[in-house]
């Protein structure tokens, strides 16, 4: 039980990032008609912390809000209702002008380099940029600080005269990662930064992101749809459903005995690289798929594809409690669908 | 919900003319040198006489009463009176000139549309051969010859040099039959400044279908159709085609809307045509803001149908569109 | 064992590039068998896409060129006429894409497409195929398939619209249905639904599944045999228990090796496989894999011979004797970027 006491004595310190009831509610389909359109709520009462040096894990499919939430707590998106409270600050209410002295402090990683960096800008500029517009140094201080980021990502200091499509996609994503480091920010979010990568790439990022953790203490809220990515990336793990959170715990815990039915069909669900029997989890087969949030079911989101729904969970919506073991499920009946 | 688009276009469209026709009133007092009355009261005209003519044209009210003034003779009373010819009603000319140029632009659209979608399919199916690289550069000719030129040179072929040749005989003198009177005058009288007038469209209609169904075959859903064992004449019409005229339906749009709306100006003046292009033209010679105004309402309510009606083509291409 | 259902010897194809042809694929020989699935494992560019449309005639003629030779029921099907392919595509063999967003006519109806498939193969009536689409979709596990039949693409979910291309490459029976990661683009959930699918289908159509795929677990829940590509070549082939029991090939190792574990001990750093795979006009000579190879030895720099034994083989100099040694003897992580 030591490995699942270990995220206990992050919670002695103060969090670095404290979310409080967090919410995004996007209209859409508006018209000029007053009262025309529908509200979609992406992000429904979110709560909770990121304690600093740790890495909180955020899995669920596509559509459950992990992004939204993500891009929420960068402030890219306005937000609905709730707190983002960063190193004491609730960023949430602050204007864009307000903003500007924190945005330093968080930065993100994305999905698709290749996006995110401009394609006719030496690998040099891009990262100095953000060095320049937050005066951190002089120049021969960003100089000195480039060939130390490019050391941190393991990529040749000969690199920051290169422009970035001479790269492949790995070494996008390190300069990507490189320049998300540039200010010495206090939280990454990082939004799916492997997936776009082929399978032999992607553990060379997983470890990547394993030594900035160990070697810069950093805290970063990692965003994927793969849980096993995850599981190897994060200390903590939360599991978003239909844009509430179903569970978050310390990862060895959540894996091993995943109590909210819904984690328990997301981790049978994925096929196991092993032809062992012994390896392969019971599925449980979900039916139908994730309803739109636009229209979300009764009570517990989750209980019309829920193999274990009772009465009850189709009335009343259950809410993030915690269990003994240390972690917190949204469920009236945790554990209910054990097969062992 | 049907309703609500349609008055949600009717809002729109009188937003428009509104905006548009301030913004022509405006202009057209800001500009020097337009002030109507010294025009109407001629050359070193007495200040008594300038005087006069301001009074009697309500020229020296504030300009909102005088804008007010001129909608309503417009739409209302519609005896909106042009400054220069005293005698020449606005809404009556407009009205006369529109069939002119409806007869003109229809006609031509009819022309070009066929003729974009024939070069543009057929360079499509037998891209980068010889004959799709002859169509290119024919198409690229018609575009880059102007229309003044090639209006010029059909009058002297037919209506001079070779008029009394088999070829051109039929040709009846320059100007405009009416419909009703006699159809195939009508016809006759037009054939040409049709062919003069889509030709260059046919060109730009034909490249940019082209260029969009070759686009559309890179997409997955071409390699799907592909693979379902159909022949390549259906993947080309029954697949590609359909998508690739989301494009070309929104330049038709714009330049209906545009050629209805006066642009056929040098076809209709090169054949003797009288419809709203030689209208707003000569009325723009002469500054005369009634029949200026008149024919920018009449142009901007055919911008704002044609581009309606190009919305809605979009929702019968494109299920996507049906949902919003 | 019978004829195979698909015999691919020598197949190389190249594209036209700015400075002469590319070659993309070199030298691939498999067989595809009754009622089997053939997992083709590759990372991006690996060329396991390619190598199966040209299978269906479906690389542009004026850009590629296609050598050897492949036979379909015995007949070849390189050197077919356009007709002759076009009748067996969709009819014989059957495609289905990685992207169920694009990979459907967004204007047309999903009945509409169906129905399209089946009147190019039968002399069905329209009534009748739109009856059989409705059937078909039934089939595919779609709850209510008379309002989904004529619904637009864009108007279901990823999963849904996965579950209508899988009924309309069954229309005709195929006896060979190509499956282009068809589960790539969906979530785990879905995709478990769609990979179950897929093996019921199989067991009920009999039809064979060539399916292409970089994910190593659905490899070993859906395979029967397994290539391993990497560059254009075969690097490895056996069947499915005996590659995850015993891998031959490096580089089928690393693949192995990289993904992280979803249950027991969290290693601390994981085998990754150092750089990123050569561009198709950038690929090494010699053994392709060697710059990224953790066993790599000088004699990597000649053509690997490709050892063979017990129905199964590998494109590596690495034999037998010395296999496990080198596989985990290699405690060194070479993590940097080559």
């Amino acid at each position: 039980m030591t490995a699942m006491q270990a995220p206990s004595t992050f919670q002695e310190t103060r969090p670095l990032l404290r979310v409080e009831a967090l919410s995004k509610t996007f209209v859409v389909g508006k018209t000029f008609i007053p009262g025309s359109g529908q509200s979609v709520r992406a992000v429904d009462t979110v709560s909770f912390d990121v304690f600093p040096g740790e890495t909180l894990g955020l899995v669920g499919e596509s559509g459950c809000g992990k992004s939204t939430l993500g891009r929420c707590l960068m402030r890219l998106h306005d937000v609905s209702a709730g707190r983002i409270v960063l190193d004491g600050v609730d960023i949430a209410p602050l204007s864009p002008r307000q903003l500007r002295p924190y945005r330093r402090h968080m930065q993100m990683i994305f999905q698709d380099p290749a996006a995110s960096l401009n394609p006719r800008r030496r690998v040099g500029d891009l990262l100095a940029e953000p060095l320049r517009v937050h005066n951190m140094a002089s120049r021969t201080g960003i100089a000195q600080r480039l060939r130390e980021l490019m050391d941190i990502v393991s990529l040749p200091a000969a690199f920051l005269d290169r422009y970035p499509h001479e790269f492949s996609g790995g070494q996008r994503q390190r300069i990507g990662i490189a320049r998300a480091l540039a200010l010495e920010p206090k939280l990454i979010v990082a939004d799916e930064p492997v997936s776009a990568l082929d399978v032999s790439v992607q553990a060379q990022i997983v470890n990547l992101f394993s030594d900035l953790r160990k070697r810069l203490q950093l805290t970063t809220l990692f965003i994927a749809h793969d849980l096993s990515v995850v599981r190897q990336v994060s200390e903590r793990t939360a599991v978003m459903y239909l844009g509430s959170i179903a569970e978050i715990g310390p990862t060895d815990l959540l894996f091993r005995s995943p109590a909210h039915p819904y984690t328990q069909a997301l981790l049978s669900a994925i096929p196991v690289p092993s032809v062992a029997p012994a390896r392969r989890r019971d599925r449980i087969l979900l039916k139908g798929e994730i309803p739109s949030p636009a229209n979300p079911p009764s009570g517990c989101r989750f209980h019309p594809r829920c193999p274990a729904a009772q009465e009850r969970c189709k009335t009343e919506r259950p809410t993030l409690t915690g269990l003994p073991d240390g972690r917190q499920v949204a469920c009236h009946f945790p554990f209910s669908l054990q097969t062992a | 919900m049907m309703l609500a688009v349609l008055l949600q276009r009717l809002a729109q469209m009188l937003f428009v003319m509104f905006g548009i026709s301030a913004l022509v009133f405006l202009i057209f007092f800001a500009t020097p040198g337009s002030d109507p009355a010294a025009r109407i009261a001629g050359k070193n005209a007495a200040p008594e006489t300038l005087l006069a003519v301001r009074h009697d044209f309500g020229l020296d009210r504030p300009l909102p009463v005088q804008y007010v003034v001129m909608m309503k003779k417009l739409f209302v009373t519609q005896d909106l009176v042009s400054f220069v010819n005293r005698g020449l009603k606005v809404v009556p000319a407009i009205i006369e000139a529109t069939p002119v140029t409806l007869s003109l632009v229809f006609g031509a659209a009819l022309f070009w549309v066929l003729g974009g979608l024939l070069v543009g399919i057929l360079a499509a199916a037998c891209r980068d051969s010889l004959a799709d690289r002859i169509l290119m550069i024919l198409s690229l000719t018609g575009v880059a010859i102007p229309v003044f030129w090639l209006g010029e040179m059909t009058n002297l072929l037919s209506q001079n040099r070779l008029h009394d040749t088999l070829f051109f005989s039929w040709v009846p003198a320059l100007g405009y039959v009416p419909f009703r009177a006699d159809p195939i005058g009508w016809f006759k009288a037009l054939l040409l400044p049709w062919l003069t007038l889509s030709l260059g469209f046919i060109g730009i209609y034909g490249r940019v279908l082209r260029a969009n169904i070759v686009e559309t075959y890179q997409e997955d859903f071409i390699r799907t159709a592909r693979a379902k064992g159909i022949s390549e004449t259906r993947v080309l019409l029954r697949h590609a085609l359909r998508m690739s005229l989301v494009p070309f339906v929104t330049m038709f749009g714009l330049d209906f809307g545009a050629l209805v709306g006066g642009g056929a100006l040098v076809t209709e003046v090169i054949f003797g045509l009288n419809g709203v292009g030689k209208l707003t033209y000569d009325s723009l010679q002469s500054l005369d803001l009634p029949v200026i105004m008149a024919s920018v309402m009449y142009a901007s309510f055919f911008v704002v149908l044609a581009n309606a009606v190009v919305d809605m083509t979009y929702v019968v291409l494109d299920p996507r569109m049906r949902s919003h | 064992m019978s004829a195979p259902l698909l015999d691919v010897r020598g197949l190389s194809i190249s594209f036209a590039g700015r400075n002469g042809p590319i070659g993309v694929i070199e030298d691939l020989s498999f067989q595809v068998h009754e009622q089997e699935t053939l997992c083709i494992v590759g990372e991006s560019g690996s060329g396991k896409t390619v190598a199966l449309l040209s299978m269906l005639g479906l690389l542009d003629p004026l850009s590629s060129r296609v050598q050897g030779s492949a036979s379909f029921k015995g007949k070849d099907i390189l050197s077919a006429s356009r007709e002759t392919l076009r009748q067996l595509r969709g009819r014989e063999i059957a495609l289905i894409s990685q992207d169920p967003m694009t990979a459907m006519t967004p204007v047309h109806t999903i009945g509409w497409q169906i129905v399209e498939q089946i009147r190019a193969h039968t002399d069905m009536s329209s009534r009748a195929a739109w009856n059989r689409a409705i059937e078909l979709l039934g089939e595919v596990g779609i709850a209510n398939p008379r309002m989904i039949v004529g619904q637009y693409p864009h108007q279901l979910s990823g999963g849904m619209r996965q579950r209508a291309m899988i009924a309309m490459a069954l229309s005709c029976n195929p006896s060979l249905l190509i499956a282009d990661e068809p589960t790539t683009a969906l979530d785990v959930t879905v995709q478990a639904q769609v990979l179950d699918l897929l093996r019921r289908l199989r067991r009920d159509f009999g039809s064979s599944i060539v399916l292409i795929t970089h994910d190593m677990g659905v490899v070993a829940e859906m395979a029967d045999r397994v290539l391993v590509m990497y560059a254009g070549r075969i690097v490895e082939h056996g069947p499915c228990e005996a590659i995850f029991a015993d891998a031959w090939h490096p580089y089928t190792w690393g693949l192995l090796d990289s993904i992280p574990p979803l249950d027991g001990p969290r290693p601390d750093r994981l085998v990754s496989i150092p750089g990123s795979p050569p561009q198709p006009d950038k690929r090494p000579p010699g053994c392709v894999f060697a710059p990224r190879c953790r066993a790599r030895t000088a004699i990597c720099a000649e053509p690997p011979p490709r050892q063979a034994a017990n129905g199964r083989d590998a494109l590596c100099f690495i034999d037998y004797a010395d296999r496990q040694a080198r596989r985990f003897g290699l405690a060194e992580n070479m993590d940097q970027p080559a």
